[in-house]
């Protein structure tokens, strides 16, 4: 056997000699990630379904500005559940391609990412300044101060909607800035590879 | 029985075959013990969801090697600018050797896992299937490249394992 060979059968010998797995925890591990991921896509898609449903249910039942209030409301979530996917795609991935073209793939959906992330990032402030406008009768103090139940609903509008709308954008600046990172990371994974 | 729990049992006979497998390519993506541990668990979660797509056109070694890479090329780029180097964990392994021979065995796998895990992704794949076993051909049948493609890249491969490891070249 050439001085080569002999290189990498010890090496192999070595490497293969590894101690063995513990199986029956790796397998109960693997299985509770399996769980956990059903869990959590029944729970998002019962969550997006519950929304929709109300926003279709708002649109028929009001007319004029809060009804095109309530078609934008749908649209928006539409584009949000839109990103959430996209962003997840990676990790669901079933695939058997080559690594190469996994960093491909993976830099173009870096790429479109970024994308999507600042249409989400504007279209959110676009959706809170048309729910603001669309708002202003009601915002009349005026108004709210002599109606109790106009009141109550804008104070859970306000302390329900107002985090989740600073979520909202803290993700996409935090998911932009992981874009660009990860964008690097594979260009510089992809220059020296190939002889 | 469903045809979940039929996928389900079929699953567990191949991790069972290739446990050891995806924990050598696991360690050759990640030293941190604590994320090899949940490294190796996202590739049996891969090759758990990859598994129905395989028709048998390749073997189902160099199948579930390609899975495990692909997730390790995934979380190579999850895990950006991370130092390489860190100690074994023995959490899911199984001690086969006695204190002095398992401690002299270990220190030399770490510096080989080490330095495979300083290739490049393409040469540490190919690195990986050569330390499994596979011959030139095969590997270049995993690859989608020519054998001389594996040649040239095992030996740059070579030089730099050697250059790591201490060995003259």
């Amino acid at each position: 056997m050439s001085g080569q060979g002999n290189d990498w059968s010890q090496w192999g010998e070595l490497w293969r000699d590894q101690p063995a797995v513990d199986v029956s925890r790796l397998a109960r591990a693997a299985s509770r990630k399996r769980w956990r991921m059903r869990v959590m896509v029944a729970l998002e898609l019962l969550t997006s379904a519950g929304a929709c449903v109300q926003c279709i249910r708002l649109m028929s039942i009001t007319t004029g500005r809060w009804q095109v209030w309530s078609l934008a409301t749908l649209a928006f979530m539409l584009i949000l559940q839109w990103l959430y996917l996209h962003v997840r795609r990676g990790t669901w991935q079933a695939s058997g391609d080559d690594v190469h073209s996994l960093l491909q793939l993976t830099l173009q959906r870096a790429v479109a990412g970024v994308r999507l992330a600042r249409v989400n990032l504007w279209s959110t402030v676009v959706w809170v300044m048309l729910t603001v406008l669309v708002s202003v009768p009601e915002l009349e103090p005026a108004r709210w101060q002599v109606d109790p139940k106009l009141k109550l609903i804008l104070v859970l509008q306000l302390a329900v909607n107002g985090p989740l709308i600073l979520a909202i954008i803290a993700f996409c600046i935090w998911y932009i800035r992981r874009q660009r990172a990860r964008i690097s990371s594979i260009e510089d994974l992809l220059k020296p590879d190939l002889p | 029985m469903t045809r979940d729990d039929r996928q389900d049992t079929g699953f567990d006979d191949v991790l069972r075959q290739h446990a050891g497998l995806l924990s050598r390519i696991a360690a050759s993506y990640e030293a941190d013990p604590a994320l090899r541990d949940d490294l190796l668990q996202d590739m049996a979660l891969a090759l758990w969801r990859a598994l129905p797509n395989w028709r048998g056109e390749a073997p189902l070694r160099a199948f579930v090697e390609r899975v495990a890479h692909t997730r390790g090329a995934t979380h190579v780029v999850g895990q950006m600018r991370r130092p390489l180097g860190a100690a074994l964990s023995d959490d899911w392994i199984e001690p086969r050797h006695g204190p002095d021979g398992h401690a002299e065995l270990e220190e030399r796998r770490v510096r080989l896992q080490d330095a495979v895990r300083r290739l490049p992704l393409s040469q540490r794949q190919a690195v990986t299937l050569a330390l499994e076993g596979f011959s030139h051909a095969e590997i270049a049948d995993a690859l989608g490249i020519t054998a001389n493609s594996v040649g040239v890249r095992l030996n740059r491969a070579k030089a730099a394992l050697k250059s790591v490891l201490g060995e003259g070249a």
